[in-house]
């Protein structure tokens, strides 16, 4: 039953994503009812899949990769239709939608292996470093979405191709800079505590060592250098611009290699 | 239809003679009243901008062409017929109803989808309104004109693009800032475009406007009239560094901004962004700084690339709406249509009705021995014959006069089903307005 459910939430998000790309191209009036109706009823059923699994397990469904990356799928969607309702950004769709789309398959895809060693039950501790990664990770979604289209449209602009450019209707430079630079600092912030919540969980489980050094620790802290020099950079020289986007994309992929457990 | 329409546009007519057909906003409603005077003049409306003057009629079935009409501009107007004649437009029904609809859809403009000619349309039908010389043809007919302008801008894209080079730059500035509202404008040296780019500026909500200009006077002058500041050239440099927009168009022979000043610049302002607009010819700032980051610049050849490609754009969307226009004319014919088949129906159930109290009253004068409830009895089986048997015939009307188009399909129709006198059947050639109107 569950499988169901999930089948059809990747169905309609696929079906969103393709009315989202033909409504920016053209079919304006598929925003009207289209492409909401089609983002709703998926989130719908992947609230059900997700209440389903979790009712089957006896737990939250937050206790592998694979569930981590549904539940974030769920709320790239989710974040899409605030950002389209409340703030008018269609335009987001073109990130957001086939990002979120990708990690509902992915998280279909990805072992069922849980992220407790030794198999000890998740505590406390635990649960909150997970549900600040996740929330972390969220926001950081959003930065790269508004980065790509930042960078689309600062080439436009520089480049002249402005006839193009104002059949899009972009979000204006300044709009997409201060979506990155909100959301660089809450996905930040998050990712801080939950870095600290982390260790601290290791502390009291494991031999009492706050940090024990993985190879693929090391993208989640570059990614976290990257995002602190980036924050401090804007505000004591006023970093901002085409650089800033390339380098929190690049952070962003550090930290989703590494949710992904990607070794470099 | 009766509708009659005749005009001259940017097209038909010179400016010298659109001038003196002008009728002016204050003189409208006495122009109406005038028109509403003309012999055979059921409804009327009229639209005068700088690009056209229309009248728009519907005429009662007496009246034989649009020649009072014609005489009306002519005595209004001071003008000879003769005179008048080669540069007007006539149309008539079908032909006026498309072109009502495309004027206000901005496809007769003669800048492609400008926005300015529906709200001037919408002037032209409240000031009718106002002198009551609208009915319920070219009431309907004008309500319908504003769905179809409507359609066509949020369908087609005809209207979502800039068509002049001020346009072009508050379109980009907008790209760039998001909202305007309280972002700095500098306009340096003085010219037309520079101006009228940085009032539209200040109507998107540009709050501080700086000018400077060669002689402090004129900048003074030319900042009066924006509510701004005046600053002499020399400290110009000193104010860079609150602009977010600048307008060049100096008539320097060197670069008034160097690569280097605007490198230094960046620095001061943080790196926020910085919108160049150089329309001087030669340039005034160095086309290098392009390539700087956080720095848009554009010259006048920029800007008038993007007006070109959004005109090609236009264009291409006006296919699109031509043929929108053309369902919404079958659509408004089938309307009018629709309008006469109440009166028809009406006629009809009265003829009947009248037929069946002629037969009735006989009937009961040859048997004065019928009870009352017999009496009544009777009446009732007639009424509801009568009843059963129109049934059939309204509904189909009905139907039959939405789906009409030729008139002569239509007086065939009404010979049918009308009581009382028949009318000859128009021949085709003899054309549908000459037929009786019945709204």
């Amino acid at each position: 039953m569950g499988l169901f459910f999930l089948r059809l939430t990747l169905t309609l998000y696929s079906a969103a994503t393709l009315a989202a790309f033909g409504a920016v191209l053209g079919r304006r009036r598929w925003w009207d009812r289209v492409v909401p109706g089609l983002i709703g009823a998926g989130c719908m059923t992947h609230l059900v899949a997700l209440v389903l699994k979790g009712i089957e397990l006896g737990h939250c469904p937050l206790h592998t990769t694979g569930e981590i990356v549904s539940f974030l799928s769920l709320a790239g969607m989710l974040i899409f239709l605030f950002g389209f309702y409340r703030r008018g950004l269609q335009i987001l769709a073109v990130v957001l939608l086939p990002l979120s789309l990708v990690l509902a398959v992915v998280s279909n895809l990805l072992p069922a292996q849980t992220l407790s060693l030794e198999g000890s039950s998740l505590d406390g501790l635990l649960t909150i470093h997970v549900a600040l990664s996740t929330l972390g990770v969220a926001a950081l979604f959003v930065t790269f979405a508004a980065s790509l289209l930042y960078l689309w449209q600062e080439r436009a602009l520089k480049q002249k191709s402005g006839a193009a450019l104002l059949r899009l209707r972009l979000p204006a430079l300044e709009t997409c800079d201060t979506l990155i630079h909100g959301t660089l600092v809450s996905g930040f912030l998050l990712m801080t505590l939950a870095i600290i919540t982390g260790a601290l969980w290791k502390a009291s489980t494991l031999s009492g060592t706050f940090w024990i050094w993985e190879r693929r620790e090391s993208l989640a802290l570059l990614a976290w250098a990257i995002f602190g020099a980036l924050i401090v950079g804007r505000l004591l020289v006023g970093w901002r611009g085409r650089k800033v986007a390339y380098l929190a994309m690049v952070g962003i992929v550090a930290v989703v290699l590494r949710m992904l457990g990607v070794t470099p | 239809m009766n509708v009659y329409l005749i005009g001259a546009n940017h097209t038909s007519a010179p400016i010298e003679l659109r001038e003196r057909l002008f009728v002016p906003k204050s003189a409208l409603p006495e122009a109406l009243d005038e028109l509403k005077r003309v012999e055979g003049v059921q409804e009327g409306l009229l639209l005068s901008t700088c690009n056209r003057t229309e009248v728009l009629t519907r005429l009662d079935q007496t009246a034989d062409g649009e020649e009072p009409i014609l005489d009306y501009l002519s005595r209004r107007h001071s003008l000879p017929v003769q005179e008048l004649e080669p540069h007007l437009y006539r149309m008539r029904d079908l032909d006026a109803v498309r072109h009502m609809f495309r004027v206000a859809a901005s496809l007769d403009s003669l800048v492609l989808g400008e926005s300015q000619i529906l709200g001037q349309v919408k002037e032209a039908y409240l000031a009718s309104l106002e002198r009551r010389s609208l009915g319920r043809v070219l009431g309907g007919l004008m309500r319908h004109a504003f769905s179809v302008a409507k359609k066509i801008r949020t369908q087609t894209g005809i209207a979502r693009n800039p068509v002049s080079i001020s346009q072009v730059a508050v379109s980009l500035a907008v790209q760039i800032f998001g909202s305007l509202s309280g972002k700095t404008v500098m306009l340096l040296g003085a010219g037309k475009m520079g101006e009228l780019a940085a009032r539209r500026l200040t109507e998107e909500g540009v709050r501080t406007v700086i000018v400077s200009s060669r002689t402090l006077e004129r900048a003074r002058e030319i900042a009066r009239r924006f509510g701004g500041s005046a600053v002499s050239f020399d400290e110009v440099v000193n104010h860079f560094e609150f602009v977010d927009i600048l307008i060049s168009s100096t008539g320097a022979p060197h670069y008034v901004l160097r690569a280097d000043q605007v490198a230094d610049l960046m620095r001061r302002r943080r790196n926020r962004p910085v919108f160049l607009i150089d329309i001087a010819f030669p340039r005034d700032i160095d086309p290098r700084v392009n390539e700087f980051d956080n720095v848009y610049l554009y010259d006048i050849d920029d800007l008038k690339h993007i007006v070109d490609a959004t005109r090609l754009e236009r264009q291409h969307e006006a296919a699109t709406a031509e043929s929108l226009v053309e369902r919404e004319v079958a659509a408004f014919s089938n309307w009018y249509n629709g309008l006469q088949v109440g009166p028809l129906i009406a006629g009809m159930r009265e003829r009947s009705e009248q037929v069946k109290n002629e037969q009735l009253e006989r009937f009961l004068a040859r048997h004065p021995d019928l009870s009352a409830r017999q009496r009544q009895d009777l009446e009732t089986l007639l009424r509801s014959l009568v009843n059963k048997i129109l049934h059939e015939p309204t509904v189909r009307l009905k139907q039959v006069f939405a789906q009409l188009e030729d008139p002569l399909h239509i007086d065939v129709v009404r010979n049918l089903f009308e009581p009382g006198e028949k009318m000859p059947i128009r021949t085709p050639d003899a054309g549908g307005s000459e037929r009786r109107e019945k709204s």
